[in-house]
């Protein structure tokens, strides 16, 4: 419960520092969607902000209401990438956090997932505006994971640290301006 | 023992065996000992069937002679010898002796086949090649044309190249920039733009880009540009320098790659010596002979530009004497002396007015009557007496003239004082008696106390009053008058203003050719538009080879201004260089056939050789030669100038010879051209300084001269 509400904080300053950043210096704003997650019918939208000639900050969120058989996620991450030539051209390596909930309607439990991670990216420039981005990230973080009954009791909950496939997705990026 | 033999012998196998010995036997010594045969030949080549010397001669891989100088060659080999003939440029030979003795051998030189492309190895050559170009002078511009190839290896498509000319004058060390020509890859243009914010005006350089999708092979680009320059740097050493440089799309700072090359040295002018015999035009538009003065030529002027005889405004004043009856106002005509005075006038008058160049302005009269009496009375008489004369004197005045003049009449009663003043100029002793009274006592006891003196009747009344009673008349008219030489010259040196008529007759009658010349500019500083002063100048301005354009600018201005001042003008702009002045100038004046000439120069010296060509190849001599090397028409260029250089007239003449090297190098028959060059040089060894700068002889000369060192800063 208490992840969850931390959760919920960290949704919040992420959004306030999310708009802060566009007020302040959005130099060029990408917007992309990963064609992975939407083959699992997962809605997500991420955003990149272009920072200096080299950095964006990219913030991603995805969210699977129960349509999905298989589980419930709400998932909020954000990267700090380094571009080696140019935003959206070429590789980048970048450090992620990631921070989300799954729902497992079969297995019946919860988990909350926090971790940091390195990704890696390489985008394929298609138009002038458009470019295609096969990305991965490797991490660790904090799995809590319990069962979701609805018994007086509270369930048992089973914390692991341990390592994690943070991001992985092929993007498809728009830039705005 | 022998019968052991001979059954050997006579058994057959043996007896064969026997015969196969021998046989093998001699023909091993055959072989052995065969004999070499000598044979001989020449060696010729197919095109043009000439010896071809030092072929090597080869058998079995072994080079067993050579041919000699001459191709003739001479081998001891077997009868059945294959020889192999080969020497590099041709194609190699195999001959078969076959028992001859003498053969002749035929060679084909070998086509060498150059790509475009050379291959060392399994590897291209990498560099962009820029062709070799000339800087071409027309008129006031540097033109420049040249083309430059890129090779694909250079270039993946996240690149941009800049190429960027610029024509470097090595004297002054000044540079100057052409327009650049910007390639860019693919990838790059896409990554710039988004860079960029989408917007193409931010890239300063995108004026410039030709091409953003370079991704094809080995393309070529053609490049042409020009430049205005200065014509006083036309004996500078110029260069065109292209500077390279390959960024990457990301890497702002470091270049991929930065070079240098030099595409053109020198400028290729062949209007250097091109010469035109155009002198100052008169205003009849016949031509200022040669190596005459400004001449006072006279002949059919224009009218408009001559100064107008000017009219004088003069009058003519005098007095009248004219008796009066006392109280009366009418004329007596009996009068003698009244008679005389208004014939008098009325001559006057009507000699002015059947004068032509004479037109009366005013009459005006003023008449005076003496104080004695009644002053209201004397004055009202005064004023009726004035006005009967003015009608007396007017009615022979056709009544057209009384339109135009303007008659005034006028009374006026003298005073006392003016009585004293004639009778002090005679000095009578009651002078100073008459003084008193008209000083001291009020004036209204003038007249009481001048009557009271003894002499008021017997001296003043008779002789003084008289003198006062008379009528002052002044005729003002305006009269074509014509000053002689002397007033007019005698008005100058006083320092009078005077009027353009004058000063035309004072330059017209002036014999001093130095003192005309300074009443010449004299008159121009007075009237800038003085239209026949300033020809003259310019005339003679032009005759002495200089020129001034402000000169006669006041006249252009006039839409009426001769043809002939725009002609002299246009030679001026053309002495000072400025042929575009010139051509705009020539443009105004309408086709004569007298301008023919002046035009097909100016297209020349402009760089329109097409329009010109037909004039000056009529005119012939160097000229024609020059324009045929401006058209690039090299060959007929070559066959005029080796004619042109077999005159005798020309043939010491060293920018024949210059020019002579010009064509032989067009040609590329460098031995002539170094002839030529030497005789040049032999006969105006100044010419080396245009020779060292001139690209179309910058080679020749090197090879002329070879140890010149030049300090140019490179």
């Amino acid at each position: 419960m208490l992840l969850v509400k931390g959760m919920k904080i960290k949704i919040l300053l992420t959004f306030v520092l999310v708009s802060l950043t566009s007020i302040v210096c959005a130099q060029r704003v990408v917007v992309s969607t990963d064609a992975v997650k939407w083959g699992t019918v997962s809605p997500n939208l991420s955003v990149d902000l272009v920072v200096s000639s080299r950095l964006s900050l990219n913030v991603e969120g995805v969210y699977d209401p129960l349509v999905n058989v298989n589980f419930k996620r709400l998932s909020l991450s954000t990267e700090l990438r380094y571009w080696f030539k140019r935003p959206f051209y070429s590789h980048y390596l970048g450090v992620n956090a990631v921070t989300s909930t799954y729902e497992f309607e079969k297995q019946n439990k919860k988990e909350q997932m926090v971790a940091i991670g390195v990704g890696y990216g390489y985008s394929i420039i298609l138009s002038k505006r458009m470019s295609l981005t096969p990305h991965v990230g490797i991490g660790a973080g904090f799995v809590r994971s319990h069962a979701n009954t609805e018994l007086y009791t509270p369930a048992p909950i089973h914390t692991e640290f341990r390592p994690l496939l943070t991001k992985f997705g092929v993007s498809l990026s728009y830039i705005i301006n | 023992m022998f019968q052991l033999i001979n059954k050997i012998f006579h058994k057959k196998p043996f007896l064969i065996l026997l015969l196969c010995l021998v046989m093998g036997s001699m023909s091993v010594y055959s072989v052995c000992a065969q004999q070499k045969i000598r044979l001989q030949g020449t060696i010729k080549s197919i095109p043009g069937n000439e010896a071809i010397s030092y072929v090597s001669i080869v058998l079995d891989g072994y080079v067993i002679g050579e041919s000699d100088v001459e191709g003739k060659f001479v081998v001891s080999v077997a009868r059945d010898a294959m020889l192999n003939f080969s020497k590099s440029g041709y194609n190699d030979v195999t001959l078969s002796v076959d028992g001859r003795q003498q053969a002749d051998v035929v060679m084909n030189e070998r086509i060498l086949e150059v790509d475009e492309v050379l291959v060392i190895g399994t590897q291209k050559i990498k560099k962009l090649t820029i062709e070799p170009a000339d800087i071409e002078v027309r008129g006031d511009h540097f033109y420049f044309k040249t083309r430059f190839r890129i090779p694909a290896e250079l270039f993946t498509t996240d690149r941009r190249l800049v190429v960027q000319p610029t024509v470097y004058n090595m004297t002054t060390g000044d540079e100057y920039n052409l327009r650049p020509v910007v390639i860019d890859g693919e990838k790059y243009s896409i990554v710039q733009h988004r860079y960029l914010d989408f917007d193409s005006s931010n890239d300063k350089l995108n004026e410039y880009i030709v091409d953003n999708n370079i991704n094809r092979d080995n393309d070529i680009y053609t490049y042409a540009d020009s430049l205005s320059f200065d014509r006083k740097d036309l004996n500078d050493k110029f260069r065109v320098d292209c500077y390279l440089t390959l960024v990457d799309s990301h890497e702002r700072k470091v270049p991929i790659l930065m070079d240098t090359i030099t595409v053109a040295s020198g400028l290729q002018n062949v209007m250097r010596f091109f010469t035109h015999s155009l002198g100052p035009m008169n205003l009849d538009k016949s031509y200022v002979p040669v190596g005459s003065k400004a001449s006072l030529v006279l002949g059919k002027q224009d009218s408009l530009i001559m100064p107008k005889v000017e009219m004088q405004l003069k009058n003519t004043d005098g007095a009248a004497y004219v008796e009066f009856n006392i109280g009366r106002h009418e004329i007596d005509y009996t009068n003698p002396k009244n008679k005389a005075n208004i014939d008098a006038i009325r001559g006057i008058l009507s000699e002015l007015q059947s004068n032509e160049s004479a037109s009366i302005k005013s009459i005006s009269m003023i008449g005076y009557s003496s104080p004695d009496g009644n002053v209201v009375r004397n004055q009202k008489l005064a004023d009726r007496r004035t006005k009967e004369l003015l009608n007396v004197v007017t009615s022979t005045l056709s009544d057209e003239m009384r339109k135009y003049v303007t008659l005034s009449s006028k009374g006026v009663v003298l005073p006392w004082s003016s009585v004293v003043d004639l009778v002090e100029q005679d000095s009578l002793p009651i002078a100073k008696k008459l003084r008193e009274i008209v000083t001291e006592r009020n004036v209204k006891y003038h007249e009481w106390a001048i009557r009271s003196l003894p002499e008021y009747k017997k001296i003043i009344v008779p002789h003084y009053l008289p003198k006062l009673r008379k009528i002052d008349y002044n005729i003002e008219y305006s009269i074509f008058r014509k000053l002689s030489f002397k007033e007019i010259l005698d008005a100058y040196n006083q320092g009078k203003e005077m009027s353009r008529y004058e000063y035309f007759q004072l330059i017209l009658l002036e014999t001093n050719d130095k003192r005309r010349e300074e009443i010449e500019l004299d008159a121009i500083r007075v009237y800038p538009n003085f239209a026949w002063a300033v020809n003259r100048v310019a005339i003679r301005l032009l005759l002495e080879g200089g020129s001034d354009l402000n000169l006669q600018l006041p006249v252009m201005m006039d839409e009426r201004v001769p043809m002939s001042m725009v002609y002299n003008q246009v030679l001026m702009a053309l002495n000072e260089d400025n042929f575009y002045m010139a051509d705009s100038l020539v443009c105004t004046i309408d086709e004569y056939p007298e301008t023919e000439y002046l035009r097909a120069v100016i297209s020349t010296l402009t760089g329109n050789y097409e329009n010109a060509y037909s004039v000056i190849a009529d005119e012939g001599g160097l000229n024609e030669i020059l324009i045929l090397l401006g058209l690039k028409y090299n060959n007929e260029a070559y066959e005029k100038i080796k004619i042109h250089i077999q005159d005798p007239k020309y043939s010491q003449d060293s920018k024949s010879w210059y020019i002579y090297t010009v064509c032989a190098n067009r040609v590329d028959d460098v031995v002539s051209a170094m002839d030529a060059m030497s005789n040049a040089l032999r006969l105006d060894p100044s010419l080396a300084d245009i020779a060292k700068i001139d690209s179309d002889v910058m080679d020749i000369y090197e090879l002329v001269q070879p140890n010149e060192k030049e300090n140019y800063d490179e």
